[in-house]
């Protein structure tokens, strides 16, 4: 099994979700590569449209892969400005770049304090075992 | 596993009383970390839907009663077969609890006397492939190749369900023209076997294997409780029949 990549400018949660958080206010999100890697080949992702309200800790949508539907729970509280319009009919991009095209959420942070509460790429790594 | 395991048998449901239930059990799952094996049946002919398949314009026309399940994969006809469901704590990653459960399905299997073996891997089809009997994924159970039981699985809140279909005779048919049809029980052993003998052998391999000291679960008021919560959601016509 190869080692996972866990970008050193991300934050992570506990649940295997990670956030880039922008200058502007703005949190991507996805989830990481350890999590992809555990799910297999994802084949269908389901996600809140553009104005729907998320929470920290919440469930925000699900993911399928080898028929298992697993939750996904939002890292932060905001509101989803965009959804990744891409994911629907290539869910497959979530396993071969989940940092990058495989992103699936961008949620306007509610507060300055979203940064609560989530793991840096150390501690993550320290979860995972890497 | 060092779990403690409980046992539950159930007498034929509607669909969305299995599935309120089996919701129920990852609940209690959840709370107690306990895992409970529950083996039953359906009132009457179902077709469970996949969690995410499609279903408005592609399943209309079916004259049978449906629900759609919690779980991943696609749609399965429950007539004459056994179905069983795990509910436990996540504690281990997606295949390995598909590959412990398949074992336990495997061994219970040839306690049956069914010569059945794990299929090989092969891709993931999306949820609205072709029904589910059609291919096996990998660590499926076949028998010549064919497949004799298909599961599907959902992870919320730290507790897993896993729940599956042993075909004791073939009714996918009636699903839509199959190419491949499945295996069965009463193919396998020459007789159909009844869903008590099958639950027996889950059972007996479930203590010989998980739990020497798992013992029968009596639903207690929260479960029950949760029940009449969750058929709410599987009656509801907006999560059985989506677009």
């Amino acid at each position: 099994m190869t080692a996972s990549n866990i970008p050193t400018d991300l934050l992570y949660t506990r649940d295997h979700e990670y956030v880039r958080i922008g200058a502007d206010g703005v949190a991507e999100i996805g989830i990481t590569d350890f999590a992809q890697g555990e799910l297999g080949d994802i084949v269908f992702v389901e996600l809140p449209a553009a104005g729907t309200a998320v929470s920290a800790h919440a469930q925000f949508g699900t993911v399928e892969a080898v028929k298992a539907v697993s939750e996904l729970n939002s890292p932060v509280t905001g509101e989803v400005v965009l959804v990744n319009p891409r994911l629907d009919k290539e869910p497959a991009l979530i396993n071969n770049d989940p940092y990058g095209d495989g992103w699936m959420i961008r949620v306007r942070l509610a507060d300055a304090k979203a940064r609560d509460g989530l793991l840096s790429p150390q501690a993550y790594a320290t979860q995972i075992g890497g | 596993m060092t779990s403690r395991w409980r046992l539950l048998f159930t007498e034929p449901l509607d669909g969305i009383d299995n599935m309120a239930l089996d919701h129920a059990l990852l609940a209690r799952a959840a709370r107690t970390g306990e895992c409970v094996l529950r083996v039953y049946s359906w009132a009457s002919p179902t077709v469970s839907f996949g969690r995410h398949q499609r279903t408005a314009g592609t399943y209309d026309h079916i004259a049978l009663a449906v629900v759609r399940r919690p779980t991943g994969g696609r749609a399965v006809l429950h007539a004459r077969e056994a179905t069983y469901s795990v509910t436990a704590p996540v504690t281990r990653p997606l295949r390995a609890t598909y590959a412990g459960i398949n074992s336990l399905l495997l061994d219970a299997l040839r306690r049956l006397g069914v010569d059945a073996a794990l299929a090989h891997a092969t891709s993931s089809p999306p949820p609205d492939a072709a029904p589910c009997f059609e291919t096996a994924t990998e660590g499926e159970i076949v028998v010549g190749g064919r497949k004799l039981a298909g599961s599907a699985q959902w992870r919320n809140g730290g507790a897993l369900l896993q729940h599956g279909s042993i075909l004791i005779d073939d009714d996918q048919s009636l699903l839509g023209p199959s190419t491949t049809p499945p295996a069965t029980l009463r193919a396998a052993l020459g007789r159909a076997p009844t869903v008590h003998e099958i639950a027996d052998a889950l059972f007996d391999a479930a203590r010989a294997t998980l739990d020497p000291d798992a013992t029968p679960l009596v639903l207690d008021p929260e479960v029950c409780a949760d029940v009449e919560k969750f058929r709410a959601l599987y009656a509801d016509e907006g999560w059985t029949w989506r677009a």
